[in-house]
């Protein structure tokens, strides 16, 4: 085997050096280059893919950026030609401490404590925390705990303001009202108006950012970018405050006086469909309202309770028979104290007898079988569509939250006579106590039915302001059934169970209705409850005032002509004088 | 050169007076901005301490003492035309 030469040798070296040589480069160029590709693809991932993500997390660290709050929309009512605010945005004093600056710690404690009627130690705790730049000493100071603390001069105390949601008028309307509590994304509607108008009282919040430094001040001298809050609406109540006031009064009389659980009393004007108070016992404090235990309270009677009315609903099953014209005042039939029907016997109340009677005596003596007769000359079928007609079965759209429908479920099978039969005196169907004062709206308002309306005007934060208009439902009835129908009900007050309801020198109509409760776990109705009402309006040729009156168990009385009326004519008298509408009728003189 | 100097000072002086003219009107601004705050916000307790006043709770509570009478019968007078006499 031949060798090498040593020129061979050192060439071949030189070609293996060299190899070696290009060999490490391209090792290199390859790395720097795969380098190269995965920092475009990395670059590509942050730049293009995850842009947004990455301009925010810088944004954070050199942009300092504070939200800033908008007021909440504020809320008022009729006061005369005035407005009384129901609720506003307070601005309370917090005191604070900056435990660093604080000096003569245990007398400050012990000063603080004696003023804000805290704990000394507790206080003293806080003052020894050097490291915090900031302790809460107490929220919402009265005006004499601020100038106490600042008459001590104490270094390191000072104040912050911050705003609170404030009612004026206390427990006026509460259950309209509702209340706005504190949640984590700011102030928000608990019931009430502040829960359902919500959205539009509660405003947009705003942002203001700027550049800053490493230690997280503001650069003064960078851009500043606002995005300026807007303020909530707010918003005119179609309630007046003086009406409001008188009715939760006089209910409020009643329901001591004749033991009731509860009571709701409304008060519309017929021609606009206008809310002017709607007023329900017991009733809460929207300022304290954390101190309620009972959450019942919060609800609004008027619109989330429903009830078997009872025989108030008979004037309604009346205007249908003299609309369809099956029936007039003075149509006859003979009352023989009982219908019979699917194996049941419906009686009279107290089981009287009446005989031969008019349509006109059968709502005077508010007769069962009078109203059965009626509905068997309409037909269960017209007389179904009646009630949905009425607007029963169906929410009014007030704009109050937790409203109920009510339920006519029970007239959907027209071969049920008995469940016709029992609608027809107000059993076996449910309403709330607004839509049942909407029904009788439709008599005093030429027989249309009109959406009930709590909101007047929505008042923006630029000043404008936008008037919410009536709206008519539909028409139920002729205007001349509606005058006939106030007739017969005039007949109700002066002749028959609605006595007690009368105002002395105006004509005032409506009708009684003592309604048993339901039995809420099984079918039945429960033993020595029941509902006391009336609904009514006046004067009868122009009528101003349409108002409902619900007793929830009164336990001295045991007819609503005995507790519902009464309490319906003392509101009545207080409106048509409030009204100063004058006297039509000679008021007899007491000798 | 001297007159360079002059219009140079002139200048100078116009320009360093605007500037303090500025930042005085500026901190002019911002104290009547606060005021304005400040009267909004006594504006608005205000109207809380109004409210307070008007509330019907408050003005039952010292009817008495306000001497006030409660009236039980309204009277409607009879309004007659005017008669004109010759």
């Amino acid at each position: 085997m031949q060798r090498p030469g040593n020129a061979q040798l050192k060439r071949t070296k030189k070609e293996v050096g060299t190899s070696e040589k290009y060999g490490r480069v391209g090792i290199i160029v390859g790395g720097i280059f795969l380098v190269g590709v995965f920092l475009i693809v990395r670059l590509y991932f942050i730049q293009v893919v995850s842009h947004d993500k990455w301009v925010a997390i810088a944004e954070n660290q050199h942009n300092a950026f504070q939200e800033l709050s908008a007021d909440r929309g504020e809320i008022y009512i009729h006061d005369g030609e005035d407005r009384y605010p129901l609720a506003v945005n307070r601005e309370y004093q917090m005191v604070y401490a900056s435990p660093k600056d604080v000096v003569e710690k245990d007398r400050a404690a012990l000063e603080l404590a004696r003023i804000l009627g805290l704990d000394a130690g507790v206080i003293k705790n806080k003052l020894d925390r050097p490291n915090d730049p900031f302790e809460i000493i107490k929220k919402r100071l009265n005006d004499e705990e601020i100038a106490r603390i600042n008459e001590l001069g104490l270094k390191g105390i000072a104040f912050l303001p911050e705003k609170y949601r404030y009612y004026p008028a206390g427990e006026l309307a509460s259950q309209v009202i509702g209340f706005a509590s504190l949640r984590e994304n700011g102030r928000v509607g608990g019931y009430g108006i502040e829960s359902s108008k919500d959205g539009i009282l509660r405003g947009e919040t705003g942002t203001v950012s700027q550049e800053k430094d490493a230690a997280g001040r503001w650069l003064p001298l960078s851009d500043r970018l606002i995005v300026s809050p807007k303020n909530g609406e707010s918003l005119l109540l179609t309630i007046d405050r003086v009406i409001q006031y008188e009715t939760e009064k006089i209910l409020k009389d009643s329901v001591e006086r004749y033991e009731a659980d509860s009571a709701s009393a409304i008060v519309m004007d017929p021609k606009t469909g206008n809310i002017l108070s709607m007023a329900s016992f017991p009733q809460f404090d929207p300022n304290n309202y954390s101190e309620e235990e009972d959450y019942s309270v919060f609800l609004n009677p008027v619109v989330s309770m429903t009830y078997e009315p009872g025989s108030v609903m008979k004037p309604i099953v009346m205007a249908m028979g003299i609309e369809e014209g099956k029936v007039s005042p003075t149509t006859e039939f003979v009352d023989t104290g009982s219908e019979s029907v699917a194996g049941y016997v419906i009686h009279n109340s107290e089981n009287k007898v009446y005989g031969r009677s008019t349509m006109t005596k059968v709502l005077d003596q508010s007769i069962n079988t009078g109203v059965i007769y009626v509905e068997k000359l309409i037909g269960n079928q017209t007389f179904g569509d009646y009630f949905t007609r009425f607007g029963f079965g169906k929410k009014t759209n007030i704009g109050l939250p937790a409203e109920l429908a009510g339920s006519i479920r029970n007239l959907e099978n027209t071969r049920s006579n008995i469940s016709f039969f029992t609608a027809s005196f107000g059993q076996g169907v449910t309403t709330t106590p607004l839509q049942m004062l909407d029904a009788y709206v439709v008599f005093a308002n030429g027989g249309k039915l009109i959406r009930p309306n709590i909101i007047d005007r929505i008042i923006h934060s630029d000043g404008r302001e936008e008037k919410i208009q009536p709206e008519i439902v539909r028409q139920v009835l002729s205007e001349e059934t509606s005058h006939t129908i106030g007739m017969m009900l005039r007949s109700v007050v002066v002749n028959g169970h609605g006595k007690r309801a009368d105002v002395p020198g105006y004509q005032v109509v409506g009708k009684t209705g003592t309604a048993q409760v339901a039995k809420s776990d099984a079918k039945g109705y429960e033993d020595g409850l029941s509902i006391g009402s009336f609904v009514g309006y006046a004067p009868l040729d122009d009528p101003r005032f349409v108002v409902l009156v619900k007793l929830d168990n009164p336990k001295k009385v045991e007819w609503a002509e005995s507790s519902a009326a009464p309490t319906f004519s003392q509101i009545m008298k207080f409106l048509l004088e409030y009204a100063k509408i004058k006297p039509t009728e000679e008021v007899p003189v007491k000798k | 050169m001297l007159g360079v100097l002059l219009v140079v000072f002139v200048i100078g002086g116009g320009y360093l007076y605007s500037v303090n003219q500025s930042a005085v009107q500026g901190y002019h601004m911002r104290t009547l901005e606060k005021e304005i705050g400040k009267l909004k916000q006594d504006n608005a307790n205000l109207k809380i301490a109004e409210a307070d006043l008007r509330s019907l709770y408050r003005i039952e509570s010292v009817e008495g003492d306000l001497q006030m009478e409660k009236v039980d019968t309204a009277v409607y007078f009879e309004e007659r035309g005017s008669v004109a006499l010759k």
